[in-house]
């Protein structure tokens, strides 16, 4: 009788489906937003987990990414160097630095993309890597973290795409000098305060594109690099087809500037100094660049000095990072 | 039988059903007001359109941004109605030209009156909400701080006939522009709409027709030029119900 009683119990246990593996919750990621910046937009459909912005930092740096497809052997992080504020440590054309993406809508040189970070994501997996996810499942991280995050053992592109995307919610850079200037925690040298107020008033104008505190408006802009536009010069324009886009490019965030090896779309500077004195003295009239480039009398010339100038590169400088670079949450984790 | 108590039963029904709910009638409603605009009766367009104004200036209009603050409506009976709350617009983002007025008593209004801009206290860096909208329209701290109260830039034609920019930027307290407008309408119940309808040629009319090419193409932090566009702006809206 009492065996009867056990074995009965053991076929009860056997048959309970709670006996199966659990599908454990996802944690959700503690997004830490600097108190100065604005209000980040998540979607509802896919909220950071850390779960999730692990998927995506591993997807971040792994070259299964784009095993068979026309970037073979690369992953984001081939061109975008955490020590470089994600951007590529070379003077060859630039590769758009990637921090504080969360809080933008236009993605690419000329806003090729536009909409949420998924949506940029989708094309990064789908088109730019041509990812496929037999390759990706051959990494069983990938398959257990997935279950968690999104309730799925599989992991197929839509799911990379979204992992991705909660990852680079998290690559946030708002702790530079600069920061610590506007929270009172740090004081700037002499040089320093004259290039700040250059940089925000009518005297450098550089404020109406690059605001406060993502600096940029991540708009569209021809700021006069050109009078005739041919090629991937012509930016928004292939876009849009709109000739009043001819020549725009979308504001590039000056966050950890002076780490770069090239400015503009097509690379043209090589340093500070040449920006500097492009906005100085070399911003060329077409009938498209923007308004706000013209003051009174035509096209702006600056007429900074030298210490002026001077001044305007020791505040970009305040805009890097270090906290940013060395981020262990943002380095690879392989 | 007990007759008494069934008297008093039908007594009972007759009484309740004689009893209709209570209407209550409201005493605040809402008013939804859209915002227009046009170029002396000629529709908006971004960039394409090319327009004049009493100046002569041939432009075009590529940015329209702004605050609406401090809404009062005036009754009839002289009673004043302040509306609190801070409105962003931008003249080609379409979910950005509504703005609804709240817990309005109902009643027959004469007056409206709003700040294209921002009142001392509101002008203050980082006083609205942390939004990318408001930062875009930040007042930067070297200059006095606060907020743009209206950014319309676009291309004109200068005096050699060559295409170059304009931007109109108004901020700083002194030039808020304080519309006061007639809006003469009886608010009965809950949600109501209406519109207001900016004329853009308005800012550079009356009273003080602005030409780019003398009174200058770039006003920010030119007082005097803020100033005549400043009191320009008191005339650019009108309101329909």
């Amino acid at each position: 009788m009492r065996g009867w009683i056990i074995a009965t119990a053991i076929g009860l246990c056997a048959c309970n489906p709670t006996s199966q593996e659990p599908i454990k919750q996802a944690t959700p990621y503690p997004l830490v937003i600097p108190p100065h910046f604005p209000e980040m937009k998540v979607s509802p459909t896919n909220p950071l987990t850390v779960e999730g912005v692990a998927i995506g930092r591993m997807l971040y740096y792994d070259t299964l990414l784009s095993k068979g497809g026309p970037m073979q052997g690369m992953s984001c992080s081939s061109c975008h160097f955490q020590n470089q504020g994600f951007t590529i440590p070379t003077n060859g054309t630039p590769v758009l630095h990637h921090a504080n993406l969360g809080w933008s809508s236009n993605f690419l040189w000329n806003g090729k993309i536009s909409g949420t970070m998924e949506d940029i994501m989708r094309f990064e997996v789908n088109e730019f890597f041509a990812a496929n996810p037999t390759h990706l499942k051959t990494r069983p991280k990938y398959l257990e973290l997935s279950k968690t995050a999104f309730g799925t053992t599989e992991i197929t592109n839509e799911i990379a795409a979204k992992a991705l995307a909660q990852f680079f919610r998290t690559m946030i850079s708002g702790n530079s000098k600069f920061d610590k200037f506007l929270r009172k925690e740090t004081i700037f040298t002499q040089d320093e305060i004259m290039g700040f107020n250059l940089f925000f008033s009518e005297k450098g104008d550089c404020f109406h594109c690059h605001s406060m505190p993502l600096m940029s408006d991540y708009a569209f802009h021809n700021i006069g690099l050109d009078t005739t536009f041919i090629g991937a010069g012509r930016g928004r324009y292939l876009v849009t087809g709109e000739t009043s886009d001819m020549g725009l490019f979308r504001t590039a965030s000056l966050r950890n500037v002076a780490l770069r090896k090239s400015f503009m779309h097509d690379g043209r500077f090589k340093n500070l100094n040449d920006v500097i004195e492009f906005y100085n003295s070399g911003i060329q009239s077409s009938s498209t660049v923007d308004p706000i480039m013209y003051k009174t009398g035509g096209i702006r010339q600056l007429n900074l000095s030298a210490i002026e100038k001077n001044a305007l590169l020791k505040f970009l400088e305040t805009l890097t990072d270090t906290s940013f670079l060395n981020n262990p949450a943002l380095s690879n984790p392989f | 039988m007990n007759y008494p108590r069934i008297g008093l039963v039908f007594g009972f029904a007759i009484a309740l059903s004689q009893c209709k709910p209570v209407e209550i009638m409201p005493t605040q409603g809402s008013l939804n007001v859209s915002i227009q605009y046009n170029v002396d009766g000629n529709p908006l367009l971004s960039d394409s359109s090319i327009y004049q104004n009493a100046a002569g200036n041939r432009y075009s209009i590529n940015r329209l941004e702004y605050f609406l603050s401090n809404f009062e409506l005036l009754k009839n009976d002289g009673k004043r109605i302040k509306i609190k709350g801070v409105w962003y617009v931008d003249a080609f983002v379409s979910s950005k030209n509504t703005i609804k007025l709240d817990s309005i008593p109902v009643g027959n209004y004469d007056t409206l009156s709003f700040y294209i801009g921002l009142d001392s206290a509101q002008n203050q860096t980082n006083f609205l909400p942390n939004t990318q909208e408001n930062q875009n329209m930040a007042w930067p701290t070297p200059m006095g701080g606060g907020y743009h109260f209206l950014k319309l830039e676009g291309y004109y034609t200068d005096i050699n006939a060559v295409k170059s920019g304009y931007a109109m930027h108004l901020g700083k307290t002194k030039n808020a522009v304080r519309v006061k407008i007639p809006a003469q309408f009886l608010l009965t119940y809950t949600n109501e709409t209406a519109s207001l309808t900016m004329n853009i040629n308005e800012w550079f009319r009356n009273p003080n027709p602005f030409n780019f090419d003398t009174d200058g193409q770039y006003i920010m932090s030119v007082d005097s030029a803020m100033a005549k566009i400043a009191a320009n702006g008191v005339s650019v809206f009108k309101f329909k119900k």
